[in-house]
């Protein structure tokens, strides 16, 4: 609520999905289907090296005999993985703009509509940001400037021409390519997505953030994210994620993993706003995502921060294998499922390293017909002395169509562990309701207001830009909510 | 590989025991149970317990009743009834009709295959208003006779309205010999019913047990109910209450203490479905050696289930290095007016503690009994009379080959 | 200002309130007393619109507005303050994002402009100190954490900030020591003006020490049975209750 209401009034009358729109461009799309063509097709067409393509396929030939899990709290009618198309690109992308001035005005509007001027972002805010539309990255900001600092930030694809040791040494070591259905599938399909190193010793001097974009219809998005924190480094990322309003159904299966060596830190930020599809239920996007991070390296910490308010499925279990010696891990999460979303979202700590320590804050909310299930894993294997976890995960109730169900697995090797786990579920108190009321904040306000001092833990974990983002949208999508 | 001419065989030993005309539900039990095996991979509530290796080895049908070779325990003021080797020696040894699973339980491996085999357990069945003058301690000795020998048993408590009963259920193995044993237990609550259940598992090392007890539990009547796990090799226990009206209670409490390479798994399944319920998850779990525990409680809040109250509390011990625990507190909640909360926590002895006992004298190991028994005592607290809790206590330490007097904590 | 007639309150199938009718005109502070269980919180809390009770007759105006078809909010719009009995707890929501909002809800209901944010601190400073509170409360949870005496206090200094025109306290002297019990009375004292009316809702004498009422009310059985001047409270701090009732069952 540190906004101004004004503001939000008007997002909210302007209509409930405000990044519904869908640009007009000119679309370069594979045909939908999948096999070892069309692999081929893409690699050729992105101009990839041979183990490049040798590790899609390998991963395709993987999939091929995997099954999609069921074991998670969602329902979804099956995926066509033949009706989709594995590559889109604004035809204006062929001959890569050099810079971001012989980028197409058209798709520059559109992140200004979304509220990403790339331009003036360029120009004015300390965040470097890459733009993802739909399978291709159509640019980076700010690159010069942290090229001076030695990061490099550039989209995957050039990564894997411009600086194929880094990628060929990282990727798939933290997911393996045959790691679960989703992961096996993005691994042999996947288009575009960043790629971020952070030198010894260096502090990245600024931000750097992801804004993917899912426009054309039929495709599906298969985005992979690599950040590799050298010795001593210090990262911050953020990733933002819209998509247009469209009655079918749309897969984004992505991969991100990190990796943060010895006192490496890295804080990944995600604000999830993927189309949740319309008030019955129809369309919006399917989120399966395998997020990693490996805390390889002694006193490394890897930190996850995530407002998920969109998408009408979520899978997600952003993770973190505290593999180095005090090593931390944190997630902290805030999903709001309200309609008929379903979200199946958690995080696995995976203790191996000695002294290490892992926190875990969940925030669940569930309204209208929406489901929500935290999916927890946290688990200390022999080698982890003196492991530590505080993990808590409150649910808040809106209505009595809804549901919260809450999953959090222990596995304990080590009788040195030390772990506590708490959580409730509540509805929103009445007494809380008609204080505020009762002090001339309305009805929508007061729930509003309640629900973002109930996400605070989470909220303050976000870089500044982020948190307001954060507290609008979940504002926006608790519209309707109550009465 | 399911050893099927292993169960065939048996089966057709064992139906030579019966009465012609039950033999053909048995048979399409038992053909059921060949056809899904026993649970283990592939299915989540059975993701720590993986069955399935185990079905190819030999079994063999129940053998004939014995006479228990050593001194059976009894309790003061408890009215006990002793099965051998699965039979009641004042029950007809022959088995009668038998219920085979049905719904969602059709195709239930273990549950298929404690129809195709089932005894005669507790048959418990009260009248309105009516009450057991007396506790019944139903007291279960298996010494088995050669590898691989099954005795498996259905039980039924049915109180009607207002009815009272405290019932102990109590299972006692002899001997190291491989053997199966399953435990299926229905329980029907009337309105204003009361049932106090007691079980005590201690079986041999050799034993694979599945205890099944599905509740139903309607308006103002409770369910107390406290399970203590001491023996057993690979042990399952599945509790399935359901809050069928309102004011109906359900208390769930567990212990176990799993030493050697016993492997003990315990799930609470508590489902509210009528509002105006309460209920509770009690669990304390300690792991000596190489043993494993598992514990799952879930509470499951359905559509309408208005006002529940439910609470999951959940502390764990681990006292060996190779010991492992897992454990899953769940909650599945469907109804906006509820209040339901879980905890969990997992830890070792406290280093402070044991260092304050001892600098006032007390040795290690004492020290270590005194916090171990302390740590216990939230759940054993709760077994009545003393005689019972003392038992048990005694039983405990004797497991975890501790010489301490029991008197000392008494 | 505020016209209470005839009222009639339930809560499930209890009648607490039965047949209330009271007055106060503007500029006036009238003190409620009575014994546990006469219906005094209720009263209050009908006042700010809480829905745990059922109106089934009777009227009550502020300023000639029906009260009772209106939502809390609409209340606070209009006016009404309830400082609680027992404010609740909002963890997470700062006192500073709570006052904004509902400052700047309130006036935008008016038709006022809402406060610029340097205005809008600048006065919650001013009240702040008045209430002798360390400003870091103000980035604090509401009433998270907070003694009772603190959420007193709080409540005081949400009504300074809000400015109503009609103020009801509901035991707003219980928990607090002397020196607290000062600063709250000056902190009502301040907001006494010809254009509001005050209702002191209490059990004990005490505060009318600070705060001089113009009448006093005794309520008992869901009913005004007397009412006074200042007097009445002394006599009631001496006497205690009980005198009244036998007074009326003689």
């Amino acid at each position: 609520m540190s906004t101004n209401t004004q503001d939000i009034e008007a997002l909210v009358r302007n209509r409930p999905y405000s990044a519904g729109f869908i640009t007009e461009i000119d679309a370069e799309t594979l045909p939908p289907g999948l096999n070892e063509d069309v692999i081929r097709a893409l690699s050729a067409r992105k101009n990839e090296p041979q183990w490049m393509l040798d590790f899609r396929l390998k991963a395709y030939r993987r999939w091929l005999t995997m099954r999609e899990p069921t074991w998670a709290h969602v329902h979804y009618p099956k995926i066509d993985y033949q009706g989709i198309s594995y590559y889109s690109a604004p035809k204006s992308m062929k001959d890569r703009p050099k810079s971001l001035d012989e980028v197409d005005p058209k798709l520059l509007e559109t992140y200004t509509k979304l509220g990403i001027p790339l331009k003036e972002q360029e120009m004015l805010a300390g965040v470097a940001v890459d733009v993802v539309f739909d399978s291709v990255s159509v640019g980076t900001t700010f690159k010069k400037k942290l090229a001076e600092a030695g990061v490099i930030f550039c989209s995957i694809s050039e990564a894997v021409q411009e600086h194929p040791e880094l990628v060929r040494k990282y990727l798939g070591t933290v997911v393996p390519f045959g790691d679960n259905f989703y992961a096996a599938l993005n691994s042999a399909v996947f288009t575009d997505g960043s790629f971020v190193y952070i030198p010894r010793g260096v502090r990245c001097p600024m931000e750097l953030s992801t804004y993917f974009r899912i426009n054309e219809r039929n495709t599906g998005q298969f985005e992979r994210t690599l950040i590799v924190a050298e010795e001593g480094s210090h990262v911050s990322y953020l990733e933002g994620c819209t998509a247009p309003q469209r009655d079918e159904n749309q897969l984004h299966a992505a991969v991100v993993e990190l990796v943060a060596l010895d006192d490496a830190q890295i804080k990944y930020s995600t604000v999830q706003n993927w189309y949740p599809g319309d008030e019955q239920g129809r369309g919006g996007i399917y989120n399966f995502v395998t997020k990693r991070g490996d805390c390889r390296g002694a006193r490394s910490k890897i930190s996850w921060t995530q407002v998920e308010t969109g998408s009408a499925v979520t899978w997600k279990y952003p993770s973190c294998i505290l593999r180095g010696d005090d090593s931390v891990g944190e997630f902290y999460s805030v999903a709001l499922t309200h309609h008929h979303q379903q979200a199946d979202t958690g995080t696995k700590m995976i203790h191996v390293g000695r002294n290490t320590r892992s926190t875990i804050v969940s925030k669940g909310i569930s309204a209208g017909r929406g489901q929500q299930s935290y999916r927890g894993l946290v688990r200390v294997l022999e080698s982890a002395e003196n492991a530590r976890n505080y993990t808590q995960c409150d649910s808040l109730l809106i209505g009595d169509q809804c549901g919260a169900h809450t999953f959090p697995y222990t596995e304990i090797r080590n009788p040195t562990a030390i772990l506590e786990h708490e959580a409730t579920t509540s509805k929103i108190s009445d007494d809380q309701l008609f204080y505020a009321r009762s002090r001339g904040i309305g009805e929508e306000d007061a729930v509003s207001m309640i629900v973002n001092g109930f996400c605070k833990q989470v909220f303050k974990e976000l870089p500044m830009e982020f948190a307001v983002e954060a507290q609008k949208l979940l504002q926006i999508s608790l519209e309707g909510a109550v009465g | 590989m399911l050893n099927r001419d292993a169960y065939e065989s048996a089966f057709a030993r064992f139906s030579e025991t019966l009465p012609a005309a039950t033999i053909a539900p048995r048979r399409a039990a038992l053909q059921r149970f060949l056809d899904t095996g026993l649970p283990g991979k592939g299915l989540e509530a059975w993701k720590y317990t993986d069955l399935s290796p185990l079905g190819a080895e030999a079994v063999a049908a129940p053998s004939v009743r014995g006479r228990p070779e050593t001194p059976l325990p009894q309790f003061p003021g408890m009215h006990t009834r002793c099965w051998v080797n699965g039979r009641a020696p004042d029950v007809d040894a022959q088995a009668g009709p038998v219920e085979t699973p049905s719904g969602e339980h059709a195709h239930d491996g273990l549950a298929n295959l404690n129809a195709a085999f089932a005894l005669p357990g507790i048959d418990l069945l009260l009248d309105d208003g009516a009450s057991l003058d007396a506790p019944l301690h139903a007291l279960f000795v298996t010494e088995p006779q050669g590898d691989g020998e099954m005795v498996h048993l259905r039980h039924r408590i049915v109180l009607g309205e207002g009815a009272s009963a405290t019932v102990v259920v109590h299972e006692l193995g002899r001997g190291d010999a491989p053997r199966w044993s399953t435990h299926l237990l229905d329980i029907e609550l009337a309105r204003g019913a009361r049932l106090r259940l007691v079980r005590l598992q201690d079986e041999s090392a050799g034993t694979r047990g599945w205890f099944e007890a599905r509740a139903a539990v309607h308006g103002d009547a409770s369910l107390d109910m406290t399970q203590v796990d001491l023996g057993g090799g690979i042990v399952r226990n599945d509790w399935r209450p359901r809050l069928l009206g309102p004011g109906a209670d359900v208390v769930l409490r567990g212990l176990m203490a799993p030493v050697g390479r016993t492997h003990v798994d315990s799930q609470f399944l508590t489902e509210h479905a009528a509002a105006h319920g309460r209920s509770r998850q009690w669990f304390r779990g300690l792991a000596w050696d190489r043993a494993q525990g598992i514990f799952n409680g879930k509470v499951v809040v359905r559509p309408g289930a208005q006002k529940t109250d439910s609470e999951q509390r959940i502390a764990n011990l681990l006292l060996s290095p190779r010991a492992r625990i897992n454990a899953k507190p769940e909650l599945e909640i469907y109804a906006d007016d509820v209040k339901c909360a879980h905890g969990a926590t997992f830890g070792r002895l406290d280093p402070a503690a044991l260092f304050y006992l001892r600098s006032r004298g007390v040795d290690e190991a004492t020290a270590r009994a005194l916090l171990i028994h302390g740590f216990a005592e939230a759940v054993l607290q709760h077994l009545e009379p003393a005689e019972l809790r003392k038992a048990v206590v005694a039983r405990l330490l004797e497991r975890i080959g501790n010489e301490i007097d029991p008197e000392v904590l008494a | 200002m505020l016209e209470i007639n005839n009222l009639h309150a339930r809560v499930g199938e209890t009648d607490i309130l039965k047949g209330l009718d009271l007055t106060v005109n503007a500029g006036e502070v009238h003190a409620v007393m009575g014994p546990n269980g006469s219906g005094k919180s209720t009263l209050s809390k009908i006042l700010a619109g809480s829905e745990d009770y059922t109106v089934t007759e009777g009227r009550v105006r502020l300023l000639g507005q029906d009260l009772l078809d209106m939502s809390p909010e609409q209340r606070a719009a209009a006016g009404v303050f309830l400082g609680f009995q027992y404010p609740v707890e909002i963890p997470g929501v700062s006192n500073m994002v709570f006052l904004k909002s509902a400052l700047n809800a309130q006036r935008k209901t008016r038709g006022e402009p809402e406060l610029e944010a340097g205005d809008f601190l600048a006065w919650v400073r001013h009240r702040v100190k008045q209430m002798k509170m360390d400003p870091a409360m103000l980035s604090r949870g509401v009433n998270e954490g907070f003694s009772g005496g603190e959420k007193k206090r709080n409540e005081i200094l949400q009504m300074l900030v809000l400015e109503p025109r009609l103020m009801v306290l509901d035991e707003t002297d219980s928990g607090l020591d002397i020196d607290a019990l000062k600063i709250v009375a000056e902190g009502i004292n301040a907001l006494r003006s010809p254009e509001r009316a005050t209702l002191l809702v209490t059990h004990y004498q005490r505060l009318l020490d600070y705060v001089q009422p113009d009448k006093v009310h005794v309520l008992s059985g869901g009913r005004i049975i007397k009412s006074g001047g200042p007097e009445l409270a002394h006599e009631l701090e001496e006497k205690g209750y009980g005198w009244l009732s036998e007074q009326r069952a003689a």
